[in-house]
């Protein structure tokens, strides 16, 4: 660690803490990659692979993009899938001070975009989390930009058709817990620590950002899955927006299963 | 009622399969809507039609009034041109991300709302469409008198917020002006007052605003002048009231900074306290800019307001593909009846040859049934349609090779999901059943998937069933839900002219090699292909082609199965998690499970 310079070594530290994320670090005018980042990022926009010397006969790949670029070339690297982490100068360069301090001030993924240049005006941006047991599915969605935020809990097989209904931009579900059950196709799916969908936890996160001592006036108190998917999104969205969420006030509890048969046996 | 993504994409609903676009597709027809919040919702209606009633009435009703009401829907539509995306922006307000440009444009909105409401005024409006509806003029005062109608793109680069909004910031803004202003003066002044003439104020990043006095002029400096520096060709002086006016100068800059950026997120934070009635505002434009939409869409493109109810029976008079009609241009477009039942003509065979249109109907009859359960008019001469609680469709050949899936695996695929899932609601639109394998087996596939549909209570869907197997015709024989349609063909000296009627009947040949001639196949290879095909059919007559062979009716109950394995009903009941389950829910699953039994 003798031969590599201070600025390689607060990239590393970044790194370490976003490793399913392209870091896009800042440094001056430019946001530059390195490593396997910077050979991704390079082919997939296009741009030049260079290197750079970081330590004593260290030379890193690296491929940057200018600063005032940085909307357009970020809508490509999500649109392909990507999730991105924008590493930030914190601090105003003083000379002699030594280098400044950096922090990744959000994870853009495709489905918690809030840029307006990113998104799709004609559409809803959706956010899908799912929990599943080996009979019953909890779906929750969000769109944060325009705070719609809801969930159910369905029968397994009732799942695939609700998610493609809503036909979201990312999926985000438990390391394990899914079993063999497919979702593969529908969007890309993001895998979360299996200890986030634990309904305690979700049930504490949700009563956290809402400000309330019980899920009652939600309507789904008695769905663990429902809750469990709902309390995963608002986890998620805390990690990667690093902004607030007050204006996510509401969660609306839905049903799929359709009355039908009911209504007309009456 | 449910659409699986196949049926989306098979219908293309929501984009044209061949080129990934909204043009070409259902939406791109009938979303005319003009705000962002419009045309996100009705791609919701779009993919999640409803089966209630009531709120189906309620739509309708609400196009209705749009429809008749052409004033008012013009100037509705003139109104939302202007209105962006209220829904995102107070989202971005509320979440302190705003630039100050996006919240003059949600004033700018928000400044049509008065117009609006008064253009419904006296409008008999239906009363669900008002609720939330209502103008805000006190957030559009407060940003019209803080923020200038073109800011800088950042809060803190100083022309973000008006003057008289803030006394503190003006009286810095008119502090730094008149400081710089005074120092201009400067200049003048001090030579007057020293009488040299080349006395000269500067500034630099070290010293700051410094007055330079050249060698000779040394004598006449006043007293008061303070030595700050020495030069080759003259000296540099300060003086207090110097100072003093470029500290203010400094100062001031940084200080409207900070205060700008405050003001602005105070703004902000006024607004958003109002986010909840600006944000259910914009879902009341919503509404309002869908149903306006749709009427407009049924103005245009000439649409009927269907008749619903929760019977079984779907009659469609002059129906029209409200996609291949555009595409054609007016009135070209040849409209056709549709009549199902399920306990009349439940499966509608329609036979006839490729290329004639048979996909193309029965694309139009699920469009139809979708649109109605949207709420929307439909393109029709008049419409009856008994609610459905899903379509299926089977349509195409699409190899599935991510998953080493053949044409004909995708296909059994999704015809087995279909058998497995469907109701006595649901609507069936199986086009080319049993294509993928060979003739024979195809056919035996066909038939039997008919027979299926016909004799199981559970599945027994109203099915539109097209295929270019002629032999398919002979289920109407034996079958009595069965009605035989064909695609009117005229044939005239061996030229083919496809007349796009549905006919009553079935069709005797499937005309494939005139097609092939159509498409220009080499003259020699369409003559042999004749000599073939003659050869053939004579030989057919001659043993016992496929639809003599099969002429045995099928059984019309099927057979319980002898193996003793546990009936997945029971399974099912085993598994069941009362515990987990509201009344309603329960309810529910006693309704599936008994229908489920009855059915096996």
């Amino acid at each position: 660690m003798n031969d590599v310079t201070p600025i390689r070594r607060q990239y590393l530290k970044v790194k370490q803490q976003h490793p399913g994320a392209l870091v896009l670090f800042r440094l001056g005018d430019f946001y530059e990659t390195f490593d396997d980042d910077a050979r991704t990022v390079a082919r997939e926009l296009e741009i030049v692979l260079t290197s750079r010397e970081m330590g004593k006969g260290n030379r890193i790949p690296m491929a940057g993009i200018p600063y005032h670029a940085l909307d357009n070339y970020l809508a490509r690297l999500v649109s392909r899938g990507y999730k991105v982490a924008i590493c930030e100068q914190m601090t105003q360069p003083t000379p002699g001070r030594g280098i400044v301090e950096r922090e990744v001030t959000r994870v853009v993924t495709p489905g918690t975009i809030v840029e307006p240049a990113l998104l799709d005006s004609h559409k809803n941006n959706y956010l899908v989390s799912l929990a599943a047991d080996d009979t019953q599915a909890g779906i929750a969605f969000i769109d944060i930009t325009t705070s719609e935020f809801a969930t159910t809990q369905l029968p397994l097989n009732q799942a695939r058709l609700e998610i493609s209904r809503l036909a979201p931009s990312e999926i985000i579900t438990a390391q394990n817990g899914l079993g063999g059950w497919d979702i593969s196709g529908l969007a890309g799916i993001t895998r979360l620590d299996d200890f986030v969908f634990g309904t305690e936890n979700a049930v504490r996160t949700l009563q956290e950002h809402f400000g309330v001592t019980s899920l009652e006036g939600y309507g789904c108190a008695h769905l663990p899955l429902a809750v469990s998917a709902a309390g995963a999104i608002i986890h998620y969205i805390r990690q990667t927006q690093k902004s607030s969420l007050s204006q996510i006030t509401r969660l609306s509890t839905y049903h799929t299963v359709l009355l039908w048969h009911w209504m007309n046996r009456r | 009622m449910a659409l699986d993504e196949q049926t989306l994409i098979n219908l293309e609903v929501l984009q044209n399969s061949r080129t990934g676009r909204v043009e070409g597709s259902l939406l791109g027809v009938i979303d005319l809507t003009k705000t962002p919040m419009g045309s996100r919702l009705i791609r919701k209606w779009l993919s999640q039609p409803r089966l209630e009633l009531p709120e189906l009435l309620k739509r309708q009703e609400a196009v209705a009034w749009a429809v008749e009401e052409t004033m008012v829907r013009a100037s509705l539509i003139a109104l939302f041109s202007k209105m962006s995306d209220i829904e995102r922006l107070i989202n971005r307000i509320g979440s302190g991300v705003a630039l100050p440009r996006e919240v003059v444009t949600l004033r700018r909105s928000l400044e049509t709302m008065p117009s609006l409401v008064s253009s419904l005024e006296n409008a008999r409006v239906p009363s669900w469409l008002q609720i939330g509806l209502k103008p805000f003029p006190d957030i559009a005062a407060l940003v019209a008198g803080a923020i200038f109608d073109e800011p800088s793109s950042n809060p803190g680069d100083g022309n973000v917020i008006k003057p008289k909004f803030s006394e503190e910031l003006d009286s810095l803004r008119s502090a730094s002006k008149d400081a710089t202003q005074f120092l201009a003066n400067l200049e003048r002044a001090e030579q007057e007052n020293t009488g040299i003439k080349s006395l000269k104020v500067g500034y630099n990043k070290v010293f700051g605003y410094y007055i330079e006095v050249s060698n000779a002029n040394l004598p006449q400096v006043p007293p008061e002048y303070i030595r700050k520096q020495t030069l080759v060709g003259g000296e540099r002086f300060i003086t207090p009231e110097l100072k003093e006016y470029e500290a203010l100068i400094l100062n001031a800059k940084e200080r409207i900074e900070e205060l700008e950026v405050s003001l602005f997120k105070q703004v902000c934070r006024q607004i958003a306290g109002e986010s909840e009635h600006i944000l259910a505002l914009a879902t009341a434009i919503a509404r309002l800019d869908v149903i306006a939409g749709l009427a407009a869409a049924a103005v245009r493109h000439n649409f009927v307001r269907p008749e619903l109810d929760e019977g079984l029976r779907i009659e469609i008079k002059d129906g029209r593909h409200p996609v291949v009609e555009q595409s054609l241009g007016g009135g070209v477009f040849i409209p056709n009846d549709t009549e199902l039942d399920n306990n009349e003509a439940q499966i509608v065979i329609l036979t006839g040859p490729n290329m004639a249109g048979k996909s193309t109907y029965l694309k139009q009859v699920a469009l139809i049934v979708l649109l109605a359960q949207t709420g929307s008019f439909v393109p029709a001469g008049k419409a009856h349609i008994g609610l459905v609680d899903r379509i299926f469709t089977r349509i195409g050949a699409r190899e599935d090779l991510a998953s080493g899936q053949s044409t004909f695996m995708v296909e059994m695929v999704e015809t087995a999901n279909i058998l497995n899932n469907a109701t006595p609601r649901s609507l069936l639109v199986l086009d080319e059943i049993g294509r993928g394998t060979s003739t024979y087996d195809g056919l035996s596939i066909a038939r039997a998937v008919a027979e299926y549909i016909h004799n199981n209570a559970r599945t027994n869907a109203k099915t539109l069933f097209a295929t270019h197997y002629h032999e398919m015709v002979e289920l109407a024989a034996y079958l009595p839900k069965v009605r035989n349609y064909n695609v009117a063909v005229s044939e005239n000296k061996g030229e083919v002219v496809f007349l796009r009627k549905i006919v009553p009947g079935g069709a005797d040949k499937s005309y494939g090699i005139h097609v092939a001639q159509m498409a220009g196949l080499p003259r020699g290879v369409v003559h042999r292909a004749h000599e073939v095909l003659v050869d053939l059919e004579a030989k057919g007559n001659n043993k016992s082609g496929p639809g003599a062979k099969n002429r045995r009716p099928a059984p019309t109950t099927l057979q319980i199965s002898l193996f003793g394995e546990k009936s997945p009903v029971l399974e099912e009941l085993e598994n069941l998690q009362v515990d987990s389950l509201t009344p309603l829910e329960a309810l529910n699953k006693l309704y599936e499970l008994q229908n489920k039994a009855r059915g096996q």
